[in-house]
């Protein structure tokens, strides 16, 4: 048996035989006609199978809630769109490392009650008795 | 009287090598430097704070950090450590420790009526001088922001730690003419973490407020102010337990720092102490506090917050380990070399892939992590802390005095409590003559900040 590392083997070799241009020509052809492929697709000799083409259809139909379409393979948006810009850095973004501003603030919400009922805004409602204990005084003007 | 006559039972009580002899010594000339630029950047940073130039987290403890390390590299061009001894952090509510995001954009923004809680730390060659100060972020309303002082739950709690603060700086002061003023009420007892626990409690229990763990009044010596990666000996004071260390048994409260910490060990001039105050109004249930201690909330009721993952880390140097990842060796020399035993925040790390690195560091236990802790309860518990450096300094003219590195100047929130002392014994803690101790306050300094070119002067808060 010929070693593997023999040196008149090149490595990595792989023998690919040439397919026939006509049969490639003939699939992309039944391809088209048959609604599987669109005509202004990228030509790559690859059919799509039914799975892969549903699951094209699918994400066609969230791009198009997007406002986004792809249009020779290319990221294309809607024409009349003025907020083009903004949509293609949403599309981009990954949402995972982005917090909502709602949430964000949700970090240390506590029960307004306590705060709101502690900060009065005017000075009609302290009755002073000399009693009790002040702290600090009016804030600085800026 | 100069130090070398402090002898107690034939023994040198203070250890010289952390020894203060006088405000002009190289180690207090050192305590000082770190103390001013402290105070400086919080002074800075409160400033912002309330004229609305700052409202996003991220903003508050980046500048905070950077402000450090640029003072820092101006000074003692000799030392090489020196800057950062905490990260600046920004709790808010019933935060009580930890928070300090990565980035801008999924930052807090400070809303109105947030309590908010800055907390920093500078060494310079491992003398430390660390603060914390708590501000109420109140609404902008033309011409005067606030016409009244706060009132209720939330000043009960704002009076009650600051007063706490004052009074334990105080007492510790009174050690200072212990032995001139043997017969006077505060110069015949011997100041140790006992009396200083029932001071702060009986003002927890005038106020109708608890204090939480995490709370601290001890000893601090270069290099060393509490972190719980060390393992510390000869340390005296009080702590109400720690923070990091969570509830894993039945009586979590028992804590391992009671048998760390001497609480019997009296405090001798010549010491620099660590005052470190949180307090909350909890009216939870009465399995929230301590079951021997109902004055102090239970450690069960601190729990890592749920969404934010820990961004500062402190090296533990009780583990080594080889490490296969790339960006892992490179943080961990870069820690080794730059960061010392102080925490760092994720952010000041320049290796590249330096998030990946310390979460494999932190996973493999050699950083140890500061998790965002909450006071749990309904309602939230607001948590209010007050945290400063203090120095016995004697002195061979007169009694001496107690300086105070940072946090000192700065005014406190404008509260008014219903509660007030009336023990007469801290009353004359509190008092301007504050039962004969000297107090001065070390002065920060204007600081160089350059203004980002087209931010906002003041940004309006979150308004619900």
């Amino acid at each position: 048996m010929p070693s593997k590392n023999s040196i008149n083997k090149p490595k990595l070799a792989v023998q690919q035989s040439r397919k026939s241009a006509v049969g490639q020509k003939r699939k992309r052809r039944l391809a088209v006609t048959s609604g599987i492929v669109k005509a202004d697709a990228v030509v790559h000799g690859r059919v799509p199978s039914k799975k892969q083409a549903k699951k094209d259809e699918r994400n066609q139909r969230y791009m198009a809630q997007r406002g986004v379409s792809v249009i020779g393979g290319h990221i294309v948006i809607g024409a009349g769109d003025t907020e083009g810009d903004e949509k293609m850095g949403d599309v981009m973004q990954s949402s995972r490392t982005q917090l909502k501003k709602a949430e964000r603030q949700k970090l240390f919400a506590v029960e307004r009650q306590q705060v709101e009922g502690a900060v009065t805004e005017s000075a009609m409602e302290i009755t002073s008795t000399g009693k009790g204990t002040n702290l600090g005084g009016p804030p600085e003007m800026p | 009287m100069s130090l070398q006559e402090i002898v107690v039972d034939g023994e040198e009580t203070v250890d010289t090598k952390n020894a203060l002899t006088s405000l002009d010594s190289p180690i207090s000339l050192k305590y000082v430097a770190a103390g001013r630029i402290a105070q400086s950047v919080l002074s800075y940073l409160v400033r912002e704070i309330a004229q609305r130039r700052m409202t996003n987290v991220y903003d508050i403890c980046h500048t905070g950090d950077s402000l450090i390390e640029q003072e820092t590299s101006k000074i003692y061009k000799n030392v090489d450590e020196k800057g950062i001894a905490g990260p600046t952090t920004v709790d808010i509510n019933n935060c009580v420790q930890g928070y300090s995001p990565v980035n801008r954009e999924t930052a807090y923004v400070l809303s109105n009526g947030d309590i908010v809680k800055i907390s920093l730390g500078v060494h310079v060659d491992g003398y430390t001088s660390l603060v914390s100060h708590t501000l109420i972020a109140l609404p902008t309303i033309a011409p005067i922001d606030q016409v009244a002082p706060t009132t209720g739950i939330l000043a009960d709690d704002i009076c009650a730690t600051h007063l706490a603060t004052e009074a334990v700086m105080s007492l510790l002061g009174t050690v200072l003419y212990r032995y001139e003023n043997p017969s006077g009420y505060y110069g015949n007892r011997p100041v140790n973490g006992e009396r200083i626990r029932d001071l702060v409690e009986s003002i927890a229990k005038t106020f109708q407020v608890k204090v939480v763990p995490g709370s601290a009044v001890r000893r601090v010596k270069r290099f060393l102010v509490g972190q719980d990666t060390v393992h510390e000996v000869d340390v005296k004071g009080y702590a109400w337990g720690s923070i990091s260390i969570e509830a894993m048994t039945d009586d979590p409260d028992e804590g391992d720092l009671k048998k760390m910490i001497d609480t019997e060990a009296a405090a001798e001039p010549g010491e620099a102490w660590l005052v470190d105050i949180i307090m909350c109004p909890f009216s939870g249930p009465e399995s929230g506090l301590n079951k021997k201690n109902p004055l102090q909330v239970s450690r069960r009721m601190l729990k890592p917050h749920g969404d934010l993952k820990p961004t500062i880390f402190t090296r533990d140097y009780n583990r080594n380990l080889s490490m296969k990842l790339k960006s892992a060796r490179g943080v961990l020399i870069e820690v080794d070399n730059r960061k010392s035993v102080y925490p760092f925040h994720m952010n000041n790390l320049s290796t590249p892939g330096a998030p990946l690195g310390v979460a494999a560091l932190a996973n493999a236990d050699i950083v140890a992590p500061t998790k965002v802790m909450m006071i749990q309860g309904s309602p939230s518990p607001i948590a209010t802390r007050v945290r400063t450096t203090v120095l016995l300094m004697p002195s061979a003219k007169h009694v001496g005095e107690v300086v105070r590195l940072s946090g000192g100047g700065i005014k406190p929130s404008w509260v008014h409590s219903e509660f007030e002392v009336t023990d007469e014994d801290i009353m004359e803690l509190l008092s301007e003559k504050r039962a004969g101790v000297r107090l001065r306050n070390i002065q920060g300094s204007d600081l160089d900040v350059v203004r980002e070119s087209g931010a906002a002067n003041v940004q309006e808060m979150e308004v619900e």
